[in-house]
């Protein structure tokens, strides 16, 4: 067991290194990376994407279901946050950029490297556009995956720790939809409320 | 531009009103291409003079933004730019009325 546990760890530093080689060749791609591995332009578009499916759809029983699945998209975000913050209470790893073969072209985080949050958010926003919008919901799968990508390349994370938040994206995403069966109908009020109601008629285009 | 916090809500509020020109235009689908170009090319907007303008490369702790702060001014921008769309095509009707 220790022994396939340490073949893991030796795989997933020869991955690390196999991306994180390429970094500081060639500075114009360097730059473009850090953006997209930044804190700001994957999670705002995805955000944007959320905001576009609120309120672009006409059809009411479309919306409606539209609409759950936004709901459910920040519920799952949240939740893989905060099964984030329980994992790293419990266990820390080090930062990547700290091994001295290591490039780092980003700014150095200094909480654990596992799981990724960032994925973990990520990815939890995206997964549940899948059902409802399949399209939109791979856009931002594939915006998901870029910002996981250039996070190892970056010099930020090992990619075990990528795959560690995909999976925290998908468990916060299981343990949301089990929610909201639960409250299934009183958020379907809700929602039918909210589109008739006078007093929120700031919130509709 | 006008520091980090201010710059990040401004162009949540370029890019926010982007996206509800292009939702709004596809409801009304009329006159749905021009809106668009317009909705894309503010969002484009908004993360060209984010990223153009200055390194925004920094920890939370070096004059970055941390993720509540992040969630508090991205809300906010997204009210204003909903309460600007409104507002523009309150004053559009308005004006066509004349």
């Amino acid at each position: 067991m220790g022994n396939l546990f340490d073949l893991l760890i030796d795989l997933d530093r020869n991955l690390f290194f196999l991306i994180n080689s390429k970094a500081g060749i060639h500075e114009s791609i360097d730059s473009l990376l850090v953006i997209v591995a930044g804190d700001y332009l994957v999670p705002v578009m995805l955000s944007l994407g959320l905001i576009f499916l609120w309120f672009h759809e006409t059809a009411e029983y479309q919306a409606m279901e539209v609409r759950k699945r936004v709901l459910i998209a920040i519920c799952s975000l949240l939740g893989s946050c905060l099964l984030v913050m329980i994992i790293n209470e419990l266990f820390f790893r080090e930062r990547p950029f700290n091994l001295p073969e290591a490039k780092l072209i980003f700014y150095a985080p200094t909480d654990s490297s596992f799981p990724s949050n960032s994925t973990a958010a990520m990815f939890g926003l995206s997964i549940p556009i899948l059902k409802t919008r399949m399209r939109v919901g791979m856009m931002m799968l594939l915006a998901s995956m870029c910002l996981a990508i250039c996070r190892v390349y970056v010099g930020v994370h090992f990619p075990g720790d990528v795959i560690g938040g995909v999976l925290v994206a998908l468990l916060s995403f299981c343990i949301t939809i089990l929610l909201f069966k639960v409250i299934d109908k009183q958020l379907t009020d809700a929602l039918v409320l909210f589109e008739k109601s006078k007093w929120v008629k700031v919130f509709r285009l | 531009m006008f520091g980090f916090h201010l710059d990040y809500f401004i162009c949540c509020v370029i890019s926010v009103s982007g996206v509800l020109i292009m939702a709004s235009s596809y409801r009304r689908s009329s006159q749905s291409f021009a809106n668009y170009i317009v909705g894309s090319g503010l969002v484009v907007l908004a993360a060209l003079l984010f990223f153009l303008t200055d390194d925004r490369a920094l920890n939370d702790y070096e004059g970055g933004l941390d993720a509540n702060e992040q969630a508090v001014l991205f809300s906010t921008g997204s009210l204003t730019a909903l309460l600007l769309h409104k507002g523009f095509v309150a004053l559009k009707r308005r004006l066509e009325l004349f």
